[in-house]
């Protein structure tokens, strides 16, 4: 039998989707990297709701003492939740946090200049006929 | 309805640093020197010689402290006791209400939190929402919990009083504590209960719904107060954990003349006698803690006129109140006699 490189199996903190249609929300738990995604895991470490409630905020429960300790035992965490937690302040702000953010106010910009752009036009058509 | 769920989270342990001085000097304390509306009456009102007055004041009639139960339908259980053990019973009893005649602390205002923990422009545009971050580690106390907000603009931030609030209900919620303050604390619903004399009701509800130091919580029992020293309703909350807030705050703010009044009418001369201690050590530059501080006598009667005489606002009432207790004193040692 050939020698295989061993298969990547350690403790990883990610999201768990729950919820239901539409209406996503998310387990922070501390699971092997090969189980399911709603697999049973290890630990849960707290909730992430993605949908804003009335007051306009999406709600992050953390318990960061046990957070602290797995990390300790060598769990890595994947892209949203270290950006999550680049977010929260326990970890430095994710690059693509910053990128996101770059490329949306770029767009944004875009927009604009494009809205104002076509008003211009209008407002020259409408003063000429 | 049973009486509201006791909350066992007061900010006693946190505020204050128990003193084991003891005082030898009846009436008066080391003076403070800012002024009364920027004076924290907790200090004042976590002290032991001024919770042990509020206690005797509030009395312990233990029907009342129970309180209507509402009990389901059953057949009566009878036990056998020994003298003893029926004793244990009573003294559990007593214990249990005793627990429950905790007062709310006195405290004022909370000031808001304002302080900022990291700005990171450069996030703008990532979100168009807050996040609101909390820390639920297990053993925490709400008070000391983390909660962080980051706003969309990037500012890392320590969450308001009220955003505060709000968590602490989401992830630890207290039995009794509505998420959204009931429409019984605004103004006009507020003032309705108050003229149907809904005393007792309004501050257990405002006591469960609210933090001691919340302004709502304080605008709300001042405002009850006030309305109960107008109606002179004070026996309505004899026997109830509201009696000892509610005799501080006339004394805080000086207007204990209609309480004394309506002590002395009812025979209460050593309560009458007690509010004027509490009022000596409370306000330790008044006249009348001075005029104590000299004087030597001790007899209960004698102090409350030189209370009359010096510090009284309403000095012709409380005269004819204290005369009219002298005279049924008088007229009893002559029937007895």
């Amino acid at each position: 039998m050939p020698r295989m490189p061993p298969k990547p199996n350690h403790l990883m903190i990610r999201f768990a989707l729950y919820g239901c249609t539409n209406r996503p929300f998310n387990h922070i738990v501390v699971i092997q990297n090969r189980k399911n995604r709603n697999a049973k895991p290890l630990e849960q470490l707290g909730t992430y709701d993605p949908m804003p409630n009335a007051n306009q905020e999406k709600l992050v429960a953390i318990n960061f003492e046990r957070l602290r300790h797995w990390l300790a035992c060598g769990a890595l965490c994947s892209k949203p939740v270290e950006k999550l937690l680049g977010l929260a302040g326990l970890f430095p702000i994710h690059p693509m946090s910053y990128i996101t953010a770059q490329r949306n106010r770029k767009k944004a910009a875009e927009k604009e200049a494009e809205e104002k752009a076509a008003a211009e036009t209008e407002k020259s058509e409408s003063t000429a006929s | 309805m049973a009486a509201p769920a006791m909350r066992t989270s007061f900010a006693l342990r946190r505020f204050i640093r128990r003193s084991h001085a003891i005082r030898t000097a009846l009436y008066c304390t080391a003076p403070e020197n800012s002024t009364q509306a920027s004076r924290d009456p907790l200090p004042v009102f976590m002290k032991e010689e001024v919770q042990t007055l509020l206690r005797n004041m509030t009395g312990f009639d233990i029907v009342r402290v129970a309180g209507p139960q509402k009990v389901p339908l059953r057949k009566p259980r009878y036990k056998l006791l020994t003298d003893e053990e029926l004793e244990q019973y009573q003294q559990s009893a007593e214990n249990r209400m005793k627990y429950r005649m905790q007062m709310a602390p006195f405290m004022k205002a909370r000031e808001p939190i304002k302080e900022v923990l990291s700005l990171d422009p450069e996030l703008q545009g990532l979100e168009n929402n807050k996040y609101i971050f909390t820390d639920i580690t297990f053993g925490v106390k709400d008070r000391q919990r983390f909660v962080v907000v980051r706003e969309p603009d990037g500012t890392l931030r320590k969450a308001s009083w009220e955003e505060r609030d709000r968590i602490n209900q989401i992830y630890s919620p207290v039995e009794g504590r509505q998420f959204r303050n009931p429409p019984m604390f605004e103004e006009e619903n507020l003032e309705a209960l108050l003229k149907n004399h809904k005393y007792v009701h309004v501050l257990d509800m405002a006591c469960v719904q609210f933090e001691p130091d919340n302004p709502e919580y304080i605008r709300v029992t001042h405002r009850t107060f006030e309305a109960i020293d107008s109606a002179h309703s004070y026996e309505d909350l004899r026997s109830t954990r509201h009696f000892g807030s509610m005799a501080f705050y006339y004394v805080w703010y000086k207007k204990i003349d209609y309480l004394l009044m309506d002590m002395i009418n009812r025979e209460l001369v050593t309560d009458a006698g007690d509010l004027v201690r509490l009022y000596c050590i409370t306000h330790p530059d008044s006249a009348i803690a001075q005029q104590l501080k000299t004087d030597t006598a001790s007899d209960l009667i004698s102090v409350l006129k030189t209370f009359c005489s010096v510090e009284a606002s309403h000095k012709g009432q409380l005269e004819l109140a204290i005369q009219g207790y002298e005279e049924k004193t008088r007229s009893k040692a002559t029937a007895n006699s």
